[in-house]
């Protein structure tokens, strides 16, 4: 099948699933607007390709493909129990499978203060086919920030969920007066205290049942920044290590520079380790995320944007098993790169990003056969359009890179 | 816009100290205070969520006729509200007008929620992304990433200049101070 036929029969697919209720699309001055774009995707143990986003009803619905997105099926609308879930930039929808027929949707939504949210989940113990209602994934039920959360299921089948939090900020921040009996704040229109405590913290849980039930919020560490993604990637041990932007001081808090920190997701006193160092002195949100992929000669490929030397760029760099950095980091073929991902297959590497060329974003990829020692540049394609940032996901050895645009979802097999 | 309600409260202000002068309408000029005080919170909310489109930004900066600094914001960006704060205060009663771009949010899908969002109170002109996102901002500045807030300050007859995160009260300063020439 040739990438035109896949690409015109994605666009179909994606046509019903953005022109069907078009009375409920966003209609402001008159003017139609498709849904917001970010999608979550993922293979199902039997090989099917699943996307997850919003329809035109601004409801959670996800769609499959048995045929790696040359057709994908009528979208399936999930009951969220009025749940309005964000899909826009890194927070976004996500899906992951577990070993055993089980099956996790996971979302955000805002609640009613600015800049609060709640991680939700939907659960399948059929491998999709029905899911439960949803549920609220944490046990702090705080009027706070719990976003841009990851899931995924380790080596042994226990679903972890790491996710940003703000309880340690606001607690640092909240006047004893105004605090109650229970630990509720009497008054949360009263201005808070600013404080020193930077940034916000990555917290976790685990379940063992596939979303059945879950353990306690365990806090990973302080001080992560407020609103990147958090990159998960498999360990040799079947358990799993997480990457996301931080904010470190190394010279107190009038040095903050928001690099990147990596830590063993499950260990119980891991210390975060600095995977990169372009020193970017920022006190701003970069909305941009890192990627880890596992690398086949031990340690990891990531890829992270950051500002070194006032060179703002999307970089690639090996790390250690710790975590720490190997070599010299290396940017991408591409002064406008962003929001890379990387997915790794033995000495399979690739490397997927959009930029903007002044006329249109670009979809490319860096991709490596010998573990990220050599590259060859790929143009996957381009869009005039809205886009998402471009998704890779993994079916066995094989790498697929994902891309929705306003005309729909275009997937290429990256191992071919 | 800001200077709208500024003279407006001039107005309002002098019909006040014009009826103290009279005891009998003493009643009356305590009203026109206290309506004075209602308007005059620094900028009322914005009444619209407009798009920020392709044409948005060239149009901006055509139709100047004063200072003006435009904060690009998401609703989850945690260093925004200060800084729209901090630039609502510096402002103060000068001609400037604050603008807020929202950009994780297009016009129709919750201008509700974004009208009474606190921290947009202050802006003059509410605006939300509306269309391709990497050509919005390259339209703006090709360097720009995303990082946010981006503050961009524009003087009529001057290019625009721009801070990433907090600008500093030297340059805010800067500008409200900068003379303006007819960009004609």
């Amino acid at each position: 099948m040739s990438h035109a036929k896949t690409l015109m029969r994605g666009m179909l697919a994606l046509a019903v699933l953005l022109v069907g209720p078009v009375l409920a699309q966003h209609d402001h001055g008159g003017k139609k607007r498709p849904p917001p774009l970010a999608i979550g995707a993922a293979f199902s143990p039997s090989g099917e390709l699943w996307i997850v986003g919003l329809d035109a009803k601004l409801g959670l619905s996800v769609q499959t493909s048995a045929d790696e997105g040359r057709q994908w099926s009528v979208p399936r609308a999930l009951d969220t129990g009025g749940d309005k879930p964000v899909a826009d930039g890194e927070n976004r929808p996500k899906l992951a499978f577990g070993p055993t027929g089980q099956a996790v949707i996971s979302y955000t939504v805002a609640l009613a203060k600015p800049y609060t949210g709640q991680i939700r989940m939907l659960r399948s113990d059929d491998g999709g086919r029905s899911f439960s209602p949803p549920f609220t994934v944490h046990q702090d039920r705080q009027v706070i920030t719990h976003r841009f959360e990851s899931v995924a299921f380790d080596g042994q089948g226990t679903l972890h969920t790491l996710w940003i939090d703000k309880r340690d900020a606001e607690a640092a921040a909240l006047p004893e007066t105004v605090v109650s009996a229970s630990g509720t704040p009497k008054d949360s229109r009263r201005p808070r205290v600013k404080t020193g405590y930077l940034g916000a913290a990555i917290y976790r849980n685990e379940s063992r049942d596939g979303g059945r039930s879950f353990g306690p919020d365990i806090k990973l560490a302080d001080h992560s920044c407020e609103c990147c993604r958090i990159a998960l990637a498999p360990a040799p041990d079947g358990s799993l290590v997480a990457l996301w932007r931080h904010v470190f001081e190394p010279g107190g808090a009038a040095t903050q520079q928001r690099d990147h920190a990596f830590a063993p997701v499950a260990s119980l006193a891991a210390t975060p380790v600095r995977a990169s160092f372009d020193q970017w002195a920022l006190e701003a949100c970069p909305h941009h995320g890192p990627g880890l992929a596992p690398a086949a000669g031990g340690g990891y490929h990531a890829v992270w944007f950051g500002d070194r030397a006032g060179q703002a760029l999307v970089r690639y760099g090996r790390l250690g098993a710790d975590g720490s950095p190997i070599g010299q980091a290396r940017p991408l073929p591409d002064e406008q790169a962003e929001h890379a991902a990387v997915q790794s297959a033995g000495s399979q590497l690739v490397i997927a990003w959009r930029s903007f060329d002044g006329q249109a974003t670009r979809w490319r990829a860096w991709v490596s056969v010998d573990d990220g020692r050599s590259f060859a540049l790929k143009e996957l394609g381009r869009s005039t359009d809205d886009n998402d940032h471009p998704l890779l996901v993994k079916r066995g050895e094989q790498i697929f890179a994902l891309w929705r645009t306003a005309q729909g979802v275009r997937v290429e097999n990256m191992s071919r | 816009m800001k200077t709208c309600h500024a003279d407006r409260a001039a107005r309002v202000h002098a019909t006040a100290l014009a009826l103290l002068r009279c005891r009998w309408r003493a009643g009356l000029a305590a009203l026109a205070l206290l309506s004075v005080a209602v308007q005059l919170p620094a900028g009322a909310a914005p009444r619209q969520v407009e798009a920020f489109d392709a044409g948005a930004w060239p149009a901006l900066q055509a139709g100047l006729k004063q200072p003006a600094v435009v904060v690009f914001s998401t609703t989850d960006c945690a260093h925004c509200p200060a800084v729209l704060a901090q630039l609502h205060q510096h402002i103060g009663r000068r001609r400037a007008a604050l603008i807020a771009v929202v950009m994780d949010s297009v016009p129709g899908q919750d201008d509700a929620a974004l009208k009474a969002d606190a921290h947009y109170r202050h802006a003059d002109r509410l605006f939300a992304f509306d269309g391709q996102a990497p050509a919005l901002r390259h339209a703006v500045d090709p360097r720009w990433r995303g990082v946010t807030p981006y503050v961009v300050f524009l003087t009529p007859g001057s290019p625009p200049k721009a801070v990433t995160g907090p600008p500093s009260a030297d340059h805010v300063e800067a500008w409200l101070r900068a003379p303006t020439r007819d960009p004609r």
